[in-house]
C-alpha cells in the first residue's frame, strides 16, 4: 500500500477560489458520506438536512480541488448528478474537525474495515503474531506526533525503493493508530 | 366573440384563422415546434440560427428576393423569434398583400433549403453579435434561473446557444434540423385579420397542400431531478442581480399550476399592486431597482421567479425579503382582498391585449400548437372563476422548500445568499 502524500488542512471555515467561506464541518460530513456508493445531490442534501442550494456550493468547491467528481444518470426524463469521492482521492489524508456522531462511526468504520483487509492479506503469510496499539495523545504533541509518523512513513517508502526479492518475503506491517485528546 | 377556424391540411400542417372585423392589417406567420429545448450540447443555438439564415436573401432561391421585395408594396413588415419551444416567423401588412403574405411564409419555412456558404458565415457574425450582447448583460436572469431549477438540458437551453458552437455549424447540420422538424405536421398556419374563412382557406389549401409529409424526428432532453444554483461571480460593476425561484413538475392540473404561479409572481414582483417583496424592497427600504418576475412553461416543466437588482454587499438582504415572502405566501397563502387585486391586475391585462390586434395576433400563434384552443374571452371567464381557497392549496404543494432555486450574476458573495435556503 502506497502511503498518501495528499492532505488538506481543514480550519473552521475554508475559503473557496470564488472568496466564499465555508464551513468545515459540512464539508467533512460531505467527505464521510460520500464515501462508498455514489450519491445524489438531493441525499445528500436530506442526509445532511441542507438545501440543495446551499448543498452546491460545497459540490461545487469539492469538485473544484478535485475531492469529488461526478457524473449523470438518466433515468427516462430525468437526469440525476451523482457525487462520489475522487478515485484518484481514496488514500487523501484529510485533518477534520468530527462534531458529527454519525460522521465519526463512519471514519471508525473506514478504519476498521481498512484494517481487517490489511490483516486478511496477510492469509497466506506465517504470521505467529498479530498485536495492536491504541494511545492517547495530547492534544499538544500531536503535531510531533504527526511529523513523527511522517518520518517513519518516509522511511519505510525509501527502505521499500531499496528492497530485494528475498526480502519481499520478510516484510513486516506497521499499523499505528492514536487518539487525540484535550488536555484539562 | 374570439371565433377561431381550425382544421388540418392532408399534410399535418394546422391552420388557424381568426376573423378581426374591420381591420384593415392582415397578420400571418407560421409556427414550429422547435426551439433550443429541442436541441443537444453540441447543437446548442441551431434553431435560432436556423431562424436567421431562413430569413436572409438567398441567391438560390430568387422567389424569396421578388416576395420580399412585393411586401414593400403593402407596407408589410415580416420577422421571427426563436423561443425555447417553438419559432415564430410573421409577416404584418396591408390586407390586400396577403397573397404575397403567405406565399413569403412558405418560401421561408418549406422552399428554403440550400444556403451560399457567404450568407452562413454572415450570420453566424449576426448570431455572434447577439449573444455577446445577450451574455453581457443582466437580462439572462430569468433563463439562468430556469437553468438553476431545470438544469442546462430541455427548459434550460438557452436560445441563443454558445459561441463556439455557433462558429462551429456545418451547412450539414442545419440541413438535417430542416429536414427533421420543419415538417408539416410540426408546424402550424395562422392568419388574422379581416377576411373570407373560405377563400383563406382555399388560397392556403393551394399554396401549402403542396409540402411534403414527411417523418418528424424531435430531440427531447431530460431535466435535472431537484432545483439547485447559478451564479456567475465574473460581472463587473458594483451592481449584482439575483432570482429566488420555483418550479413544479406535472402533467395535472396545468391550468391550476400556471394560474398559482403567476399570482405568486405578480404578488412578489408588482409593488403597485401588493405590499410584498417589490414593494418592500423598492419602497420600504430602497435598496433594489428593476425588480421583475418571469413564468416560464415547457409541456410538464413550469419555472417562476422573482428577479432584483441590488449593490453587492444589499444582494444578501434582498434574497432574504424574497424568501421571507415566500415562506408567508406558504404558510398563510393569500388574503382575499390582495387575491382580488390580483386578479383584477390579470383580468385588466388580458382585456388591453384583447383590443391590441397585434398582441392577440402573436398570442394566437403562440399557442397555435397548443392542444387547447385559445380564446381571450375564455381565459378571463376562468380567471374570475378562479377561488382563493384553490390557488393556496396550490401553492403550498408548489412553493415547497424542494421547488426552490437561485440564480445570482455580480461579485456578489454567493455562500451567504445560499445560507438563507
Amino acid at each position: 500500500m502506497e502511503a498518501s502524500r495528499d492532505s488538506i488542512e481543514l480550519k473552521e471555515v475554508v475559503n473557496d477560489s470564488r472568496g466564499n467561506e465555508l464551513d468545515s464541518h459540512i464539508i467533512s460530513n460531505i467527505m464521510t458520506y460520500l464515501y462508498g456508493e455514489p450519491k445524489s445531490s438531493n441525499r445528500i442534501a436530506q442526509y445532511l438536512q441542507v438545501s440543495p442550494v446551499k448543498l452546491q456550493i460545497y459540490m461545487d468547491y469539492l469538485e473544484d480541488i478535485n475531492l469529488v467528481d461526478s457524473f449523470e444518470e438518466v433515468d427516462e426524463e430525468i437526469i440525476e448528478k451523482k457525487y462520489r469521492v475522487s478515485p484518484k482521492k481514496q488514500d487523501l489524508e484529510v485533518n477534520v474537525k468530527l462534531t458529527d456522531n454519525l460522521a465519526l462511526m463512519q471514519y471508525a468504520d473506514e478504519l476498521c474495515m481498512n484494517l481487517k483487509n490489511n490483516i486478511l492479506s496477510l492469509a497466506a503469510e506465517d504470521i505467529n503474531e498479530l498485536s495492536y496499539y491504541v494511545g492517547e495523545v495530547p492534544l499538544n504533541a500531536l503535531q510531533g506526533t504527526i511529523d513523527n509518523i511522517k518520518k517513519l512513513q518516509n522511511e519505510v517508502e525509501e527502505s521499500e525503493k531499496n528492497i530485494t526479492e528475498k526480502d519481499k518475503s520478510e516484510k513486516y506491517m506497521l499499523i499505528t493508530a492514536f487518539i487525540p485528546y484535550k488536555q484539562n | 366573440m374570439f371565433e377561431v377556424m381550425s382544421f388540418f391540411l392532408d399534410n399535418g400542417i394546422r391552420v388557424l384563422f381568426h376573423r378581426e372585423n374591420h381591420s384593415k392589417v392582415v397578420k400571418a406567420g407560421i409556427i414550429v415546434n422547435q426551439g433550443s429545448a429541442n436541441e443537444t450540447d453540441e447543437l446548442n443555438g441551431i434553431s435560432h440560427f436556423l431562424e436567421h439564415l431562413l430569413l436572409s436573401d438567398n441567391e438560390y432561391l430568387s422567389e424569396l428576393g421578388e416576395n420580399k421585395e412585393k411586401l414593400r408594396e403593402y407596407g408589410a413588415t415580416y420577422n421571427a423569434t426563436t423561443y425555447k419551444s417553438n419559432t415564430m416567423f410573421y409577416i404584418m401588412g396591408m390586407a390586400h398583400g396577403v397573397d404575397v403574405y403567405l406565399k413569403l411564409l412558405k418560401n421561408i419555412l418549406f422552399d428554403n433549403r440550400e444556403f451560399p456558404e457567404e450568407v452562413v458565415e454572415r450570420e453566424k457574425n449576426v448570431v455572434i453579435r447577439e449573444l455577446s450582447s445577450y451574455y453581457s448583460n443582466f437580462n439572462q436572469i430569468s433563463d439562468r434561473a430556469v437553468q438553476a431549477l431545470y438544469g442546462e438540458k430541455n427548459i434550460g437551453r438557452i436560445v441563443v446557444g454558445k459561441r463556439e458552437n455557433v462558429q462551429g455549424f456545418q451547412i450539414e447540420q442545419v440541413k438535417e434540423i430542416l429536414s427533421n422538424v420543419y415538417t408539416p405536421e410540426n408546424t402550424a398556419l395562422v392568419v388574422f385579420g379581416d377576411f373570407d374563412y373560405i377563400e383563406m382557406k382555399e388560397k392556403v389549401y393551394k399554396l401549402f397542400s403542396e409540402v411534403e409529409d414527411t417523418v418528424t424526428r424531435r430531440i427531447i432532453e431530460p431535466v435535472q431531478s431537484v432545483p439547485s444554483i447559478y451564479y456567475n461571480p465574473n460581472f463587473k460593476g458594483e451592481n449584482s442581480i439575483a432570482s429566488v425561484c420555483f418550479r413544479k413538475t406535472t402533467d395535472v392540473n396545468q391550468t391550476m399550476v400556471n394560474n398559482t404561479m403567476n399570482f405568486v409572481v405578480n404578488a412578489l414582483s408588482n409593488g403597485t399592486i401588493c405590499n410584498r417583496t417589490a414593494y418592500k424592497l423598492r419602497f420600504e427600504k430602497g435598496i433594489a431597482y428593476n425588480i421583475g418576475g418571469f413564468f416560464s412553461s415547457i409541456g410538464r416543466y413550469h419555472a417562476a421567479g422573482i428577479t432584483a437588482v441590488g449593490k453587492n454587499e444589499d444582494m444578501e438582504e434582498i434574497v432574504k425579503y424574497m424568501l421571507e415572502e415566500y415562506e408567508a405566501l406558504r404558510n398563510d397563502g393569500f388574503e382575499k382582498d390582495e387575491f382580488n387585486r390580483i386578479k383584477q391586475f390579470l383580468i385588466m391585462e388580458m382585456l388591453c391585449e384583447k383590443n391590441n390586434m397585434t398582441s392577440q395576433a402573436d398570442t394566437l400563434l403562440r399557442l397555435a400548437l397548443d392542444p387547447r384552443v385559445y380564446s381571450p374571452e375564455n381565459e378571463i371567464r376562468m380567471y374570475e372563476k378562479l377561488d382563493v381557497e384553490e390557488v393556496n392549496n396550490c401553492l403550498k404543494d408548489i412553493l415547497t422548500h424542494e421547488n426552490m432555486g437561485l440564480a445570482c450574476i455580480g461579485k456578489c458573495r454567493i455562500e451567504p445568499l445560499a445560507n438563507l435556503f
